[in-house]
């Protein structure tokens, strides 16, 4: 599904990633654990698109999108929930859906679909458990609301693989256990999620392996079971004694 | 009692005039509000499509049914020109920079125009006798009822299209979060081109009204750019209701400064461009906002 291959990326003259390569198999759930400032949204960002890795090869699908455009790689089937909520705040959660349908289908002027799509938004907010709140304004929700909309929003624009940055951060304990179960939903519906997290215990409930970044490179690769109990991840995350 | 008498000739004066302002505001918000980038060539492009309506129906002596649609696709080619040489260049770089280009620009535009067609004054109107109304002790006559009913049209069509179309839809996605709408497959490049071509047409036909209701002169467009900036501040910037709200308000308060018999008090005809300025800051003290907006920026 994901294949990246020794990406690199300069800021300026700082170095953010440094020969990145790993893959993800299509129906995987990966997490992406590391300190913070060791470069994982910024691999996301690389991989969305924002930022132009040189040098380094990215393949989605079997395609390389090294040099795609951010809209084109989403276009191919490449979703995001951003840590800071990618949330439109000033439209309503059925505007937010609608426009995710409306991207989907390609529909710029005229929706001759308003009727299937208006039932696919119903569908989706009960299954999010934001029937309620349709007509709100996205920015009336809580933290957990808004990350359950945005992973809503992807699977309405039909994204096959989703890049989740920290979905549980700033969330409570209740909405963890909500997020927890729309990403098990997910992966059952049969999409890829690649997840950075924080949160050990989270990604390692849903996770089959477990990537650990360090200073901008991928250090570990391994199961959740063999991460965990790595000398090696105590040393990165509280310095090597 | 006077003033009561010619209160009604000001209230339409105000809604003619707010009405061509409203135009050239609401183009600005569309822009602002979805770019971030304030364009002081704005009130430029008005005058620069009310001289190429000009070259087309006087000079070349094309029908007006010829000559509207050659302006619409010079608008477009204008808009998508000047978008890419001068502020999609600088945009993510500085605002400053997109600031300093679009004076820039201003500054080519109107020495351009002085230069093709010199300081004279000029006007579309040229051969026209729009018949004259009266009614409830105000005088209008029939080009300013057409300002005044295209322009409620206009506008009322492009609230319908952001407010309820897909397109619309997408352009305040994208200005409400621009990498959220990207990563659903907004094309932005294509949308922030089409916004910017529809801002530009309404820049240029609020240009063509002012060129058949007044007169034209290339050094004009300045006074539009900073009167269509002060009603979208007044509204709030980059709200589209605001600019249409912060129009017919500053256009109120002018001509009623200067209609209005105030004894020694009555402002001077010379000073009302100062006086409606003076008004908008007061209403800033108390709500830098704007009047229209709850704080922060809306599209």
């Amino acid at each position: 599904m994901l294949r990246v291959e020794e990406l690199a990326l300069k800021l300026g003259e700082v170095a953010i990633l440094k020969g990145v390569s790993f893959q993800v198999a299509q129906g995987a759930t990966v997490g992406i654990i590391g300190p913070n400032g060791c470069g994982k949204t910024t691999l996301f960002n690389c991989l969305n698109g924002f930022h132009r890795s040189a040098p380094g090869t990215i393949f989605f699908r079997g395609a390389d999108i090294s040099a795609s455009s951010p809209y084109l790689r989403a276009r191919s089937g490449l979703g995001r929930v951003f840590q800071n909520s990618g949330v439109f705040r000033s439209l309503t959660l059925y505007e937010n859906l609608l426009v995710a349908l409306e991207a989907r289908d390609r529909v710029l002027f005229w929706n001759r679909q308003k009727v299937q799509h208006n039932r696919l938004i119903a569908q989706y907010l009960s299954d999010f458990g934001l029937s309620d709140k349709a007509h709100d304004k996205a920015s009336s929700l809580s933290g957990g609301q808004l990350r359950l909309l945005e992973i809503a929003r992807s699977v309405a624009v039909g994204a096959e693989l989703l890049l989740l940055d920290e979905p549980t951060a700033g969330v409570s304990p209740k909405m963890k256990g909500d997020v927890e179960r729309v990403l098990r939903k997910l992966v059952e519906l049969g999409k890829t999620v690649v997840v950075i997290e924080h949160d050990i215990n989270f990604i390692q409930n849903i996770c089959q392996r477990i990537l650990v970044m360090d200073q901008g490179r991928i250090v570990l690769d391994d199961s959740p079971v063999a991460i965990r109990s790595n000398p090696a991840l105590q040393d990165i995350y509280f310095g090597g004694s | 009692m006077e003033n009561l008498a010619i209160l009604p000739q000001l209230l339409m004066n105000a809604l003619i005039s707010g009405s061509i302002l409203a135009l050239a505001a609401v183009g600005l918000a569309l822009m602002y509000g979805l770019l971030g980038i304030l364009n002081f060539a704005h009130g430029q492009l008005m005058i620069l499509g009310a001289y190429l309506l000009l070259f087309l129906s006087q000079t070349l002596s094309l029908p007006l049914l010829v000559a509207a649609p050659l302006l619409v696709f010079a608008g477009i080619f204008l808009a998508v020109t000047i978008l890419h040489l001068t502020i999609l260049p600088f945009r993510n770089r500085s605002p400053l920079l997109c600031l300093l280009s679009t004076l820039a620009l201003s500054i080519v535009i109107e020495s351009t125009l002085a230069l093709l067609f010199g300081v004279n004054v000029q006007t579309l109107a040229v051969g026209l006798t729009p018949a004259i109304y009266q009614f409830a002790g105000v005088f209008v006559t029939s080009l300013q009822l057409l300002i005044v009913c295209s322009t409620l049209l206009i506008l009322a069509l492009v609230a319908v299209i952001m407010g309820y179309s897909p397109f619309g839809r997408a352009v305040r996605a994208l200005a409400a979060h621009r990498e959220g709408a990207v990563t659903l497959g907004n094309n932005e490049r294509q949308t922030v081109t089409i916004v910017f071509a529809l801002g530009t047409l309404l820049a240029i036909y609020g240009g063509v009204l002012v060129g058949y209701d007044q007169s034209l002169q290339p050094y004009m467009g300045t006074s539009f750019t900073i009167k269509a900036f002060a009603a979208m501040i007044l509204g709030g910037l980059g709200s589209v209701g605001g600019a249409i709200f912060g129009s017919y308000l500053l256009a109120l308060v002018e001509n009623l400064a200067i209609g209005l018999d105030l004894g020694p008090w009555s402002i001077p005809a010379g000073f009302k461009d100062a006086f409606a300025f003076c008004v908008i800051l007061l209403a800033l003290l108390f709500r830098p906002e704007g009047l229209f907006q709850r704080g922060q920026r809306k599209f």
